[in-house]
């Protein structure tokens, strides 16, 4: 693992900063496809900050002409139930939307910045981590 | 058949070994690390802002594009180095890396509780070579000692607003790293 980072050339977030959780595919076990409309929905664990990005497999940003490419804590549009819903599609749409430009692949990591500590030690109990599910493939 | 089931075993080995070493020694060998190219933004022991990532070029691979970086490439062989990062409304953390990107501390600015982060980066060698007398008055100062004589200081500023961005960026320019004495 710490071979494959070195060489991708990505300094990885130190526990003290924060935790990183990357996606590259579905609940269901299949790839994050661009083509897709891709759902990310439900609630986050506590954090300072957090914030969703995505990337192709190269670990560069999306092109699109908005210059969207993730959402944080702080602009993302919450539901009155403290749960949160964020769509990852081709075409443009309302709501908390990252466009895909169409890849094929991409990847998706949620940074919880300042987040308590035993939470990355998984002494913890299990993290509320939104879930992940992909509909209407192009 | 026997013959050729001895020079087969042994390919087989040696060719086993190979991936072995390979595999090993691939971080330590790979030229594009991010030590290598946070080194081409310019001299060490010296703060350098990180361009901003965009789809078309970005200095590392996977950054987060709601911070604003900069870094300090350092080398401790000749002297240890002072960090000083002020502190922004929002989250600011300073992070260090080994010359072969390996975490090995982090802080940020609630953790340091100040308007400045003010530390010495040294290697274990530097910090037993501290007089005593300055080990007590280190006591209120932070001491990082490094793993390696080289590597990567990383500091990270979020940016909320997208407005915000310049004044951000002004106060992360007057982060440094200087050498001590």
């Amino acid at each position: 693992m710490r071979g494959r980072r070195s060489r991708a050339g990505e300094l990885p977030l130190g526990l003290g900063d924060g935790l990183a959780f990357i996606a590259t595919a579905d609940d269901s076990g299949t790839q994050l496809d661009g083509r897709c409309d891709i759902h990310i929905e439900g609630r986050l664990p506590l954090a300072r900050f957090w914030t969703l990005t995505v990337y192709d497999p190269r670990g560069r940003l999306i092109d699109n002409v908005a210059e969207r490419y993730g959402y944080n804590s702080a602009e993302v549009v919450w539901r009155p139930d403290a749960t949160m819903e964020i769509v990852l599609a081709p075409r443009a749409r309302g709501g908390n939307w990252i466009p895909t430009a169409g890849r094929d692949r991409l990847v998706a990591i949620l940074r919880l910045y300042d987040a308590p500590v035993g939470f990355g030690s998984r002494s913890g109990d299990n993290a509320d981590l939104p879930a992940i599910r992909q509909e209407f493939c192009q | 058949m026997r013959t050729y089931t001895l020079p087969l075993i042994a390919g087989l080995v040696l060719g086993g070994l190979v991936h072995i070493v390979t595999t090993l020694t691939l971080p330590r060998v790979a030229s594009e690390d991010a030590y290598a190219r946070l080194a081409r933004l310019g001299p060490p022991n010296v703060v350098q802002l990180v361009p901003d990532s965009t789809p078309m070029q970005a200095v590392l691979p996977r950054m987060d594009p709601a911070f604003l970086s900069a870094v300090c490439v350092y080398d401790l062989s000749s002297a240890s180095l002072k960090v000083r990062v002020p502190t922004t409304p929002d989250y600011t953390s300073v992070s260090f890396y080994t010359r072969y990107g390996l975490a090995y501390y982090a802080l940020n600015d609630h953790a340091a509780g100040a308007r400045t982060i003010e530390l010495n980066l040294m290697t274990a060698a530097q910090r037993a070579a501290l007089p005593e007398d300055e080990e007590i008055t280190a006591a209120d100062r932070l001491i990082v000692e490094s793993p390696t004589a080289e590597g990567v200081v990383m500091i990270r500023v979020l940016v909320r607003e997208r407005g915000l961005r310049e004044a951000i960026r002004a106060r992360l320019a007057e982060a440094s790293c200087s050498p001590i004495g």
